[in-house]
């Protein structure tokens, strides 16, 4: 029911499940990517910077996507946690 | 011939004006429901109630009730949304082949585009802002009415006449041989191609965008003198909410931004029809144009934004069971945005050539101003963390609201990197990056103000299974159609072409592929937003009936808003004097009614 106020859902379930979901997003983005920009003309066939190039492929791109949002929105959330934790009233 | 053609036309506009004169004498005495009837202000009275409502149309044409002008901007905004939505659905429906098939032709194309975009931006987005801000600002607030009642009628009033002109091409096509069709200059306007055309649709076009400018300019201006004067007893700057405080921002933020386009609008006018060179190669430059646009335009967007970060500011924590996190915070960074965003117009011209160090300084800038964004989305997802939360419609808006903002900003920042922009700049990933802010998390605000509020502005509850539907539609179909655009964008495929048969970017079946995806996408949310429009109009007539000033059941949490209390109070009045109005007399004879209906 729209205003029953009985279901609820933990809110750090919530968020986890959103961060979840985001980062398998993330992959799914970036191997279509991987699949689109070979096709374009003048494109490097390698990526990345310094010791970390790889090549542009969907596989490769996937594990970019969910690695770089992973980590980085994985970095927010950690920081948001402790800073929640800290001032649970703010 | 043509002689007594003129004088019948003009004898038969006497006649109207007649009749209008008439016909407002004979209106039962109009100004017992202006406000100040009677003469003024007396004592505490505001003089701003109403005595009495006339019925039927003339109600809605006459009224001064900031609710009832709220509910005229939402009603127009989401007639505009219609008209932008279906020049829209057009122009994808078009771009499913590589050659023009569906639109006679590729000019029609570039006009429904231009319409899209200049609808959406002033026809819609603001006017469905100054919707929410007009209905609940006085509530909140604690205010009989808007500082202005008067004014802020007029400033509705100017939109219908500025719609009716940004469309005109369309209209006066097939009358008359001078317009070629709608206006095609795109809403960017930039010359020499704005300066050339020569339809006349075009100079329609910008006198009515000349009208929305100065309505939104009236209505800051209000906004701005309710929120510092008209605040109630208990109602001070450390307790105002946060939706008051991004109107407030959103009003400063107009009040440079609008009447700078309104000049730009003009000297573009009289280069086209009376032989300035304000931008011409030979006068003041094309590039002239894009500074005066984008110093308005960059503004614009944030104008766009800061209210439905105060729609989600405002929701979201009622169904976290929580209040916001930081509010302290998220009204800082609404301010800092408000300030910066003037400092930034320039990365919409990194590719001009202007100069480089200039390009430096507003890269840093526009990097500078994700931070204050970053920060409220970090306030929002606390407010979840701590919290224990409700997937109701509004709530579910509100969530896709953060995460399409996070994938919006994100994109945006990279643009903002000029090495970035000269790869992506003029392709769809631009397209892809201000569509996620401008329906994945405008609109998505805009749904979640409308659902959360509806019980109180309908006084019925909307149908919840219809209202999923509407929320899993838009939010797959927004996520479908714009990262298709978004890989446009990486495959290098420029915006605003109705044909790519001859593509030199790549192969043809990919791009095609990939429009017909975003086509795929727009169907989705076309069924949505039927689904919603039904919903909202059906329910309207035969939802059922809203019985508590606390529908949502936020007083469990202690989460109640101002405006739920003041529903309240009305439920009760009205079921007390069974929708009767309580009077009493005043001393100078004038009356006023006494429920602050
Ligand atoms: C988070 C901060 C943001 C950054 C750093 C950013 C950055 C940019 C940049 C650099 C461009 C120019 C791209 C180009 O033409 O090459 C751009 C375009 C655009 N952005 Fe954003 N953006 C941000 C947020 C927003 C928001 C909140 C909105 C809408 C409310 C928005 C709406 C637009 C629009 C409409 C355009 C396209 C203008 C056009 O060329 O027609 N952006 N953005
Ligand atoms: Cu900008």
């Amino acid at each position: 029911m729209e205003t029953s106020v009985r279901s609820r859902i933990g809110g750090r379930r919530m968020v986890l499940g959103l961060y979840t979901s985001i980062v398998a997003l993330a992959a799914l983005f970036g191997a279509m990517i991987g699949l689109v920009l070979p096709v374009k003309k003048g494109v490097p066939d390698t990526a990345g910077l310094g010791p970390f190039a790889f090549e542009i492929n969907p596989l490769n791109f996937a594990v970019y996507g969910a690695v770089m949002v992973g980590l980085s929105l994985g970095a927010l959330l950690l920081l948001m946690a402790a800073v929640s934790a800290r001032y649970p009233d703010a | 011939m043509a002689m007594e053609g003129q004088i019948a036309l003009t004898v038969l506009m006497g006649v109207l004006l007649l009749g209008v004169a008439v016909w407002l004498t004979r209106l039962e005495d109009w100004r017992s429901y202006t406000p100040l009837a009677g003469g003024g202000v007396i004592g505490d009275e505001t003089g701003h109630a109403h005595h009495e409502k006339p019925s039927g149309i003339i109600r809605w044409f006459t009224t001064v009730d900031h609710k009832d002008i709220g509910i005229l901007y939402g009603t127009y905004a989401v007639i505009a949304f219609a008209w932008g939505g279906l020049a829209a659905f057009l122009m994808r429906t078009e771009l499913v082949t590589a050659d023009i098939t569906i639109l006679p032709g590729t000019q029609v194309y570039n006009a429904l585009l231009t319409s899209h975009g200049i609808t959406m931006l002033f026809l819609f987005g603001t006017p469905i802002l100054a919707a929410f801000a007009n209905y609940f600002v006085p509530l909140f607030i604690d205010a009989n009415d808007m500082a202005f009642p008067r004014i802020n009628a007029i400033a509705f009033w100017l939109l219908p006449p500025g719609a009716l002109l940004v469309w005109a091409g369309f209209f006066l096509a097939p009358f008359a041989d001078a317009v070629t069709g709608g206006s095609a200059m795109s809403w960017t306007m930039y010359p020499p191609l704005s300066a050339e055309q020569t339809n006349p649709a075009n100079d329609l076009m910008l006198l009515g965008l000349h009208l929305t400018g100065v309505s939104a300019t009236m209505g800051a201006i209000n906004f701005i003198a309710t929120i510092f004067t008209e605040r109630g007893e208990n109602v001070g700057w450390s307790n105002l909410d946060i939706f008051s405080w991004t109107v407030l921002t959103q009003s400063g933020l107009i009040l440079f931004a609008f009447p700078l386009l309104g000049s730009a609008i003009i000297m573009l006018l009289f280069d086209r029809n009376f032989g300035t060179t304000f931008f011409a190669a030979e006068g003041g430059g094309t590039i002239l144009w894009q500074h005066l646009f984008w110093f308005f335009g960059h503004p614009e967007v944030y104008i766009l934004v800061l209210p439905p970060m105060g729609i989600i500011s405002y929701v979201l924590p009622r169904f976290a069971g929580r209040k916001l996190f930081g509010f302290k915070f998220v009204v800082y960074s609404t301010l800092a945005i408000g300030v910066l965003s003037f400092g930034v117009w320039a990365h919409h011209m990194f590719t001009t050539g202007i100069d480089p160090r200039l390009r430096a300084s507003f890269m840093a800038v526009s990097l500078a101003i994700a931070i204050p964004s970053a920060v409220k989305t970090f306030n929002w997802i606390t407010t979840m963390w701590n919290g224990k939360i409700r997937l109701t419609t509004p709530m579910l808006f509100c969530i896709g609201f953060v995460s399409n903002f996070i994938i919006g900003g994100v994109t945006g920042v990279f643009l903002a990197a000029i090495p970035v922009d000269l790869v992506l700049h003029d392709t769809y990933y631009v397209v892809g990056h201000f569509h996620y802010i401008v329906m994945g998390a405008i609109a998505f605000a805009g749904f979640a103000g409308l659902y959360y509020w509806y019980p109180m502005y309908a006084g019925r509850w909307y149908q919840k299974t219809l209202a999923k539907w509407h929320f899993w539609l838009s939010m797959i179909g927004t996520n479908l159609t714009f990262f298709a655009m978004i890989l446009l964008g990486y495959a290098g495929f420029t915006r605003r072409y109705a044909t790519y048969s001859g593509l030199t970017v790549g192969p043809v079946e990919v791009i095609t592929l990939l429009h017909q995806t975003a086509t795929a996408g727009a169907v989705l949310l076309l069924v949505g937003q039927i689904i919603w429009v039904w919903n909202m109009v059906n329910s309207y007539y035969d939802g059922p009936r809203v019985e508590t000033g606390d529908p949502w059941n936020l007083q469990e949490d202690g989460m109640r808003g101002r405006e739920w209390l003041w529903f309240e109070r009305r439920l009760e009045t009205t079921i007390a004097t069974d929708g009767g109005d309580e009077e009493e007399a005043l001393t100078d004879g004038g009356e006023v009614e006494t429920d602050d209906d």
